[in-house]
């Protein structure tokens, strides 16, 4: 086995001290030359049809550059990473507040805003949908009068998966566990607004797009049919990002096409921010859920089957929330995950997308897995409390091991790394589970709690994989490029270690460029927990193949050796065993640079094919997946309804950890999102319209509401990842919420299956207790 | 935000000679004032930034900060506190944790460090309600705002709404916690304006919505506040701040009480109760005093003034739970007030 000095250590971070100089430049920090500054106007009404629009007053303003309506673009109105149903301007109807109706670019911000203030619009408002359970009935208005993928009224897509005989299962099985639960829409919350500077290429006459998004590639994909370009002529970049969380694979589309057509209309550089308000009113949020969710189980405490029907708030547009074909999206999400980490024969799920006037749902954090797991996770503990087992206990015996068959009917390998059980046993010896804890006798009780998780790396499409960009330099520096983006997760500092290590110069030695679609070929999105693994093993397949050019030029031309005796090592290159006779990469590289032996390389990688069935949502969706268990300690004062979190630790399999500090930072960062998502995030709807739209009424925790964060890493190696490496980006969110309610159970003895826990709803569920206890 | 006239001044006598140059009508809503103050720029940038005040003038009083108005004179009579000493200033200051916990612990519970750094505590009892529909001129109702337009928070989405002192022209929560802890030590305020100096209980700064909720203050246009004064009175020592909200710091009260009480060994002396998350103004809540003065501190006490400071309670859609919250809170209160060692 190599012997890593690189991989496995806690790396300073290759954008460390730019970022904490001020150095580091954000989209918001770069202007351009004549630059103009857009602003759109978003629709007043939800859902409304667009009787006319006026936009003589604003055109007449002076320095007011371009004033554009749904009629004035110049491709194709519609975009989007699945499918193409988001209009650049909406044209005879709006569908959500963040339909912009007309957009200005102007020569400075307040020209712009005053112009829009001048367009006058008259609407037809209509019935606004908050409820996807009242928009999927028969009798509902239509919110997309002709939809290209929806299956009936504002049902997007009923997705499914059958597994084994799930009725004669309950019917014979000792134990029913029925209940309903819900969780909220959210927002990222990222602190960088969505922010896009188009402006014109001169070399080739197309457009360039600077923007804070995920996914360089497939924003110049999506959009390129808008600008009526050629993909060849779009070119898009990413600075660093201020945040992403899965929301800004979508929220980039949004202000790079209102930036880009108006820099078309006034071949000048537009630059287009949205305000806070704006970013809560009209970028994705995560998909709302109202899970009906049945499991049977026998007496001993093993799972039989499962029966969940999961009805997801689609919000106004599809974005990534999959549907039929292509099927890939939050939707069959819910379907793969609607029986956790469990071994469960017999599963039958249902998935319900349905359209509302709500922002569009999009990629959030765990994509549909929180979701669904959030059921999964009380549904354990109610089955542990009605058999009087207890709820570790019940998860331990019903774990996925190896050999075992997830619901898709994928076998799980320890060859690709199944680490749930240290997790769990690592978790309850910190958290001294098996420990009594002292409920306390006052209005303040305290509580344990536990969740656990399962979640697979990568995008299950077909086309899942990556390329990776390496070049030798000829003083023995090495550059890699990647498209991925840098958004404060750190994997530019991961590709730099994975490509080091691999080639064997010194960490400092790597440069690495990214998500730039101009100097990196397609890495894929910056998304589903896949860059480490994915591009780290596009990055590690470059740099073999330049580390064994690189040795057959030293063993021909310097050591007279056989390549494979030769190793390289700190950027020195000699025998194995002999470091005292070495050679410099520089000189050997110079060498090779003469001898023809190309030096620069295209890595690729691609996982075995991922496949799922849309008609029984059987296959392999993932090559491999993570596992986690989270515990919590919590008090919750019963006079007031305000819970505390005393303690979270967090034990999540990574299978290898190639920057330990960077994947704590993953865990604590989704430990607190997940305090956030169980105790208080929830935009608050009405008919469509935000009613908190900053963060002084959006409540996202603070340090204050947060306990020391303690992360357990735990490496079960994946074969097939870079130096045995599974996604970790996503999961850490999971567990938390689950873990939080359970524990409220613990406390008090109140089971409460909607989040976010907030003392209001904690007090009225003590309440309702104490109604139905008389 | 709308462009504006930027000068300084140096003395609340210049700060206020600056402001009387444009004028005011004292009928005027205090948002719409033209000429405002600007201290720690916490509350009124912000107002400014979201286009709900649009002053023509902006008088920047930070420089009064280097007189005896930005001080802090504790003595054995009591305390003087000048307006621009900034929030985190006196809620750290030794002898007024130690003499006037109230005091301190309501200003450590509000906003977050950096804001608390920054906001004078003139400033910070004058700061505008968090209603959002006072807050986002997309809704045209607003009485506060513009007087005879209507409440959108009637119909609305009114979870952080007041229950008490309500009127049918406004619902809107008082957001702050400062001023109820001086309202819970009988301090008063000193003022200046053109007609020169004038004090008055604190209590009676802040007015009632009623039919004219766009009038918040008894300031005259143009009048500065400069100190508030607190005697060192017997129940100082013995008070306490507790705020209930959705989230441990840089958040509004859902309820919060302002205790201070003068006891005799069990019985309470003397007692002062301010309520704050729960009404539209900084509550002094009377009755429920005169529920406990004099009485032993029982259950039936706590619960007696609970119901007194809740009596006339209106809830609205989404608030119903503030009673009870505000309930137990107040009790809470008492009773961890009582238990302190002074």
């Amino acid at each position: 086995m190599e012997k890593l000095d690189i991989v496995g250590q806690s790396k300073q971070r290759v954008d460390a001290l730019v970022k904490v100089t001020g150095q580091a430049k954000y989209s918001a920090d770069l202007r351009r030359p004549d630059m103009l500054i857009a602003k759109a106007l978003f629709a007043k009404y939800p859902h409304a049809i667009i009787k006319s629009i006026d936009v003589s007053k604003a055109e007449k303003l002076d320095g007011v550059a371009a004033v554009m309506t749904a009629k004035d673009l110049p491709g194709r109105n519609g975009y989007g990473i699945l499918v193409p149903d988001k209009p650049v301007i909406a044209e005879r109807k709006t569908k959500y507040e963040g339909d912009p109706v007309a957009i200005v670019a102007a020569v400075n911000l307040d020209t712009a805003e005053k112009a829009i203030a001048l367009i006058e619009v008259v609407y037809e408002p209509l019935h606004a949908y908050d409820d996807p359970r009242e928009a999927m009935k028969d009798d509902a208005v239509k919110i997309h009068e002709q939809h290209p993928a929806a299956e009936k009224g504002n049902i997007l897509c009923v997705l499914k998966l059958d597994r084994g005989d799930v009725d004669k299962a309950f019917a014979e099985a000792d134990i029913v566990i029925e209940n309903d639960y819900e969780t909220p829409m959210v927002d990222h919350a990222y602190l960088e607004p969505d922010i896009a500077i188009a402006e014109l290429d001169s070399t080739t006459g197309g457009l360039i797009l600077t923007s804070a998004g995920q996914a360089v590639y497939a924003t110049k994909r999506c959009l390129a049919p808008v600008f009526g370009l050629p993909q060849s002529k779009v070119r898009v970049v990413a600075p660093v990002i201020g945040g992403g969380f899965g929301g800004k694979e979508d929220s980039t589309l949004d202000v790079c096409a209102v930036a880009g057509v108006l820099a078309l209309k006034t071949r000048r550089p537009v630059y287009f921010e949205l305000t806070r308000a704006e970013v809560f009113r009209t970028t994705g949020k995560r998909h709302a859920s109202y899970i009906k969710h049945r499991l049977a189980a026998n007496r001993d405490g093993k799972i039989v089957a499962i029966d969940v029907q999961t009805i997801l708030d689609k919000g106004a547009y599809v974005s990534m929330g999959g549907t039929k074909a292509p099927l890939h999206g939050v939707t069959m999400r819910t379907l793969v995950y609607a029986g956790g980490t469990y071994a469960i024969p017999n599963a039958r799920a249902r998935a319900y997308s349905v359209f509302t006037n709500h922002p569009y749902s999009c990629a959030f954090r765990g994509f549909g897995a929180p979701q669904v797991q959030f059921a999964v996770e009380c549904q354990i503990d109610e089955l542990a409390h009605r058999i009087g087992m207890d709820p570790v206990a019940v998860r331990t015996l019903n774990m996925l091991k190896d050999g075992d068959m997830t619901i898709t009917g994928q076998i799980m390998k320890e060859s690709r790394g199944l680490g749930l059980g240290e997790c769990i046993q690592k978790v309850t010896q910190r958290i001294k589970w098996d420990q009594p804890i002292d409920h306390g006798k006052g209005p303040v009780r305290r509580g344990k709690g536990f969740g656990a998780f399962i979640y697979g790396t990568g995008i299950p499409l077909a086309f899942e994989g990556s390329s990776a960009f390496a070049n030798l330099e000829l003083d023995g520096t090495l550059n890699v490029a990647v498209s991925s983006t840098e958004m404060g997760q750190g994997i530019a500092t991961t590709v730099a270690q994975l490509a080091a290590q691999t080639f064997g110069v010194k960490y400092e030695s790597v440069d690495v460029v990214f998500s730039d679609t101009g100097r990196s070929p397609d890495s894929g999105p910056t998304v589903g927990s896949r860059s480490a693994v994915m591009v780290g093993n596009a990055v590690a397949e470059a740099c073999r193949q330049l580390r064994s050019r690189l040795l057959e030029v030293a063993g021909k031309q310097f050591f007279q050796a056989d390549p494979s005796t030769l190793t390289i090592k700190d950027g020195l290159v000699y025998v194995e065993g002999r470091p005292e006779n070495a050679e410099k990469v520089a000189t050997i590289a110079a060498r090779a640079f003469v001898s023809q032996v190309p030096l620069s390389v295209i890595g690729t990688w691609f996982p075995p094919q991922p496949t799922f069935n849309s008609a029984d949502g059987q296959g392999e969706p993932y090559h491999a997946y993570g596992f986690g268990a989270h515990a919590v300690e919590i008090e919750v004062d019963t006079e007031t309804g305000v819970i505390n979190v005393l303690r979270s630790v967090l034990a999540c399999d990574v299978g290898k950890a190639i920057n330990p500090a960077i994947v704590e930072g993953q865990m604590e960062g989704g430990a607190a999102q997940a305090v956030g998502y169980g105790l208080m995030e929830e935009p608050i709807m009405a008919a469509g319209v935000m009613q908190n739209t900053g963060f002084h009424n959006y409540m996202i925790p603070t340090t204050k509401d947060l306990p020391d964060l303690e992360s357990v890493i735990v490496e079960h190696s994946n074969e097939l990842g870079p130096y045995g490496a599974k996604g970790i980006g996503e999961p850490p969110l999971i567990a938390g919420a689950p873990a939080i309610r359970n524990a409220i159970y613990d406390a008090i003895g109140v089971k409460i299956n909607i989040i976010p826990l907030t003392p209001r709803r904690v007090l009225e569920a003590i309440r309702q207790q104490a109604g139905q206890a008389r | 935000m709308r462009p504006f006239h930027y000068e300084r001044a140096a003395t609340p006598a210049a700060a206020v000679k600056m402001a009387g140059t444009t004028p005011m009508s004292p009928d005027q809503p205090s948002v719409a004032t033209p000429v405002q103050y600007l201290a720690g720029g916490t509350n009124l940038l912000d107002m400014m930034k979201i286009d709900v005040m649009r002053p023509d003038r902006v008088v920047d009083i930070n420089a009064i900060a280097e007189t005896r108005h930005g001080g802090i004179e504790v003595s054995d009579d009591g305390m003087w506190l000048g307006a621009l000493a900034r929030m985190a200033e006196v809620a750290e200051h030794a002898d007024v944790k130690h003499r006037f916990p109230v005091i301190a612990q309501s200003l450590t519970l509000a906003a977050s460090q950096q804001l608390r750094n920054m906001a004078s505590i003139g400033g910070n009892v004058l700061q505008r309600t968090r209603c959002p529909y006072y807050r986002d001129t997309s809704y045209a109702e607003c009485n506060k705002r513009d007087p005879g337009s209507g409440c959108a928070a009637l119909g609305g989405f009114n979870r952080m709404h007041a229950v008490l002192g309500t009127s049918k022209a406004c619902i809107a929560t008082y957001p702050g916690d400062f001023a109820q802890a001086l309202i819970a030590l009988d301090a008063r305020v000193e003022i200046t304006g053109a007609h020169g100096h004038r004090s008055m209980a604190f209590a009676e700064l802040h007015r009632r919505p009623d039919d004219e909720p766009h009038m918040e203050t008894r300031l005259a246009p143009g009048e500065l506040i400069t100190a508030f004064t607190i005697a060192a009175l017997p129940w100082a020592r013995r008070s306490k701040y507790l705020k209930i909200r959705d989230r441990e710091s840089y958040e509004f009260a859902l309820a919060s009480a302002a205790v201070a009480l003068d006891m005799d060994g069990d019985i309470v002396r003397e007692a002062r109760i301010a309520l704050g998350g729960v009404a539209t103004v900084p509550w002094r809540a009377s009755a429920a005093e005169h529920e406990i003065q004099g009485k032993r501190l029982d259950e039936r006490a706590l619960a007696a003034a609970a119901e007194a400071a809740f009596a006339d309670a209106r809830v609205f859609e989404h608030n119903a739970f503030k009673i009870a919250l505000g309930k137990r809170t107040l009790t809470r209160a008492l009773r961890e007030t009582a238990a302190m060692e002074t």
